[in-house]
């Protein structure tokens, strides 16, 4: 073995290395063709339509973004083309944020429920949440919409989050965490008088923080990405109270023509940024997340 | 009258208010949980069943007649239902059955070749799943102009003219490339983090017994990331089996729309659209929710885990009796 070279030696490694490498620069290829179409000029974009980058210097242009954040007033002879990026932002960042901090909160407290305040049917009431989970979402599709209108919330922003507050799979994964807190800790605290409420927060809520932070992250890209029950609640509203998601659509549907096109690419981009970055800052948590559905079942 | 004793008294004042406390944290703690699941979940639940065997009168939103099984029967019979809801249900399963294997086959090699540890393994693994972070709608955008018929990247670099989302089977073409290149990043990273945990000795030691790699892979590898698989085989299934933003934002411009709709699509059609048939969707919602609880089962019962504890170490002393 000593005598093969080093080539010998790594030659599964580089071949991983080289086949990972074009696999990669092929699937990051439409984001890098999406971002440099962004800021770049509709000649250079069909003119030089075989190369990713602009060609050249001057094919540089912040006109997209210009464009998109100019056509924030309705103007009635181009109503399609009335696109209220701030109100779409700004409801994105509504309904991502604040329904996957109500849900976390009351999804903490129904766990911290199931492990530590033994009530009676505590566990059939767990496997009976954990049993629904097999239900396919379709079945409830067509019934929440009409459920959404008789509450009220049809074509508002709180039809968006309120069905996610019902949901099962962030209950079961935080309390699979707060089982592992040793009981121990709790009777302390207890003991000492403290109540069930300083309990959750100064000592269950710092162990499980993790478990809480992976299933925001999770629940923030959901809300942010979605776009089926969006059109569902608020694709008959006015534009105002869509989301950025959705607002895409519509945007990608008009941009056929010259202005409409590195526009249409600056919107998509502007959707993707806050992704991005909750990506880039909990990069490992996320994949750590993920790699842990499988592992734990 | 009954005597009570000024400990008695205490104590029973004392439980009394215990148990008044447990209920009150109890209900403090799950109650806002509870009450949503029962709102947001179980209800529209029981509501489907309701609606599913009511007729709407293509005004309101409310259910005007009872009508028991009469939409059902209507979805199974009548030949416009069966030409729209029924094909394009067939569909659905012909691209889950074609896309399913393509989203296992595809991350368990990548996986495998993240798993040899080249140099920046941990950057490229993030590349991978990078595109299916974005909402559809952005990466949808891209993918759009850049297959577009005029002036599109593809179709210039390779200086082709194909019209990519014109045609019905380029159409279906182009969801399954979305498909894989947004979609398969989270089968990937599980496969990846499955094959990370594979009990390093058993390589070793089929090695010392002159295990080829394809030997080593089918009986050391495979059964132990069997969990896994099984798992990316289940949500890949019923992920696709629900198909629907793909195909409603690369193909809302191809000409014939009846052959790229799936299952999913025709119900929500039938939601945003003009005559409310919503009872007709609600029964179509729960048929097409058994049908997915059934292929998923069977798949299942399929790929179950036999009884017994270290499957990977018996299938490797198997292999090694075999010999």
């Amino acid at each position: 073995m000593s005598g093969r070279s080093w080539i010998g030696k790594n030659l599964g490694k580089i071949i991983a290395f080289v086949v990972l490498l074009a696999i990669s620069l092929l699937f990051l290829l439409p984001l890098i063709y999406g971002v440099f179409g962004s800021v770049r000029t509709y000649n250079d974009l069909s003119g030089n339509a075989s190369s990713i980058f602009p060609t050249s210097f001057s094919a540089f242009t912040w006109d997209g973004y210009r464009e998109l954040f100019s056509r924030t007033k309705y103007v009635s002879t181009n109503a399609n083309e009335y696109f209220p990026i701030w109100n779409w932002l700004f409801n994105s960042l509504i309904v991502a944020l604040g329904g996957t901090l109500l849900y976390l909160i009351i999804a903490a407290f129904a766990a911290y429920a199931f492990v530590f305040l033994d009530f009676k049917y505590s566990n059939k009431i767990f496997y009976f949440l954990i049993g629904t989970m097999v239900i396919p979402g379709i079945v409830s599709t067509a019934p929440q919409l009409i459920n959404m209108n008789m509450l009220g919330f049809y074509k508002s922003l709180v039809g968006l989050i309120a069905p996610s507050l019902g949901g099962v799979y962030g209950v079961y994964l935080i309390r699979q965490f707060f089982i592992g807190i040793p009981k121990d800790l709790i009777e302390n605290a207890s003991m000492d008088g403290a109540s069930n409420l300083s309990i959750f927060f100064k000592v269950v809520l710092p162990l499980g923080k993790s478990a809480l932070f992976v299933q925001g992250l999770f629940g923030f890209m959901g809300a942010w990405n979605d776009v089926q029950w969006a059109q569902l609640i608020i694709g008959g509203a006015p534009r105002t109270t869509w989301t950025l998601a959705y607002g895409l659509k519509v945007i990608s549907d008009n941009a056929e023509s010259a202005e409409s096109m590195t526009l249409a690419f600056a919107s998509a981009v502007i959707a993707m940024i806050p992704i991005f970055i909750v990506y880039l800052v909990a990069q490992s948590k996320i994949i750590e997340g993920v790699a842990n559905t499988g592992i734990k079942r | 009258m009954k005597k009570v004793t000024l400990e008695g008294y205490a104590f029973n004042r004392e439980k009394r208010n215990s148990k008044i406390r447990k209920t009150g944290s109890l209900l403090f703690f799950f109650g806002p949980y509870f009450f949503c699941f029962c709102l947001f979940f179980v209800f529209p639940l029981v509501l489907g069943v309701v609606m599913s065997m009511s007729k709407f009168d293509g005004k309101s939103m409310f259910p005007s007649e009872f009508v028991w099984f009469d939409n059902f029967k209507t979805v199974f019979t009548n030949r416009v239902m069966i030409k729209d809801f029924w094909s394009s249900v067939w569909y659905t399963i012909r691209f889950a059955l074609i896309i399913v294997p393509l989203c296992i086959l595809i991350p368990l090699g990548l996986a495998l070749l993240i798993n040899i540890k080249p140099p920046c393994y941990k950057i490229f693994r993030a590349c991978i799943y990078l595109p299916g972070i974005f909402p559809l709608t952005s990466t949808g955008l891209i993918l759009l102009r850049m297959f577009s018929y005029h002036n599109g990247f593809i179709n210039s670099f390779f200086n082709i003219s194909v019209d990519w989302f014109g045609n019905t089977g380029t159409a279906w073409f182009m969801v399954g490339l979305f498909c894989i290149w947004g979609g398969i990043g989270g089968n990937f990273i599980i496969l990846c983090a499955g094959l990370e945990n594979v009990d390093k000795g058993l390589y070793e030691a089929s090695g010392m017994d002159g295990a080829s790699r394809w030997e080593k892979f089918r009986y050391v590898t495979l059964p132990a990331i069997k969990p896994q698989l099984i798992m990316c085989i289940f949500t890949s299934l019923c992920g696709y089996m629900n198909l629907y933003g793909q195909n409603y934002i690369l193909l809302s411009n191809t000409p014939d729309q009846d052959a790229v709709m799936t299952a999913v699509f025709r119900i929500q059609n039938m939601l945003i659209g003009g005559s409310k048939p919503y009872g007709y969707a609600a029964a179509m919602g729960i048929i097409l929710g058994a049908i997915i609880a059934a292929i998923t089962a069977v798949q299942m019962t399929v790929t179950k885990e036999r009884k017994g504890g270290d499957k990977h170490v018996r299938a490797f002393l198997d292999w090694k009796e075999s010999r």
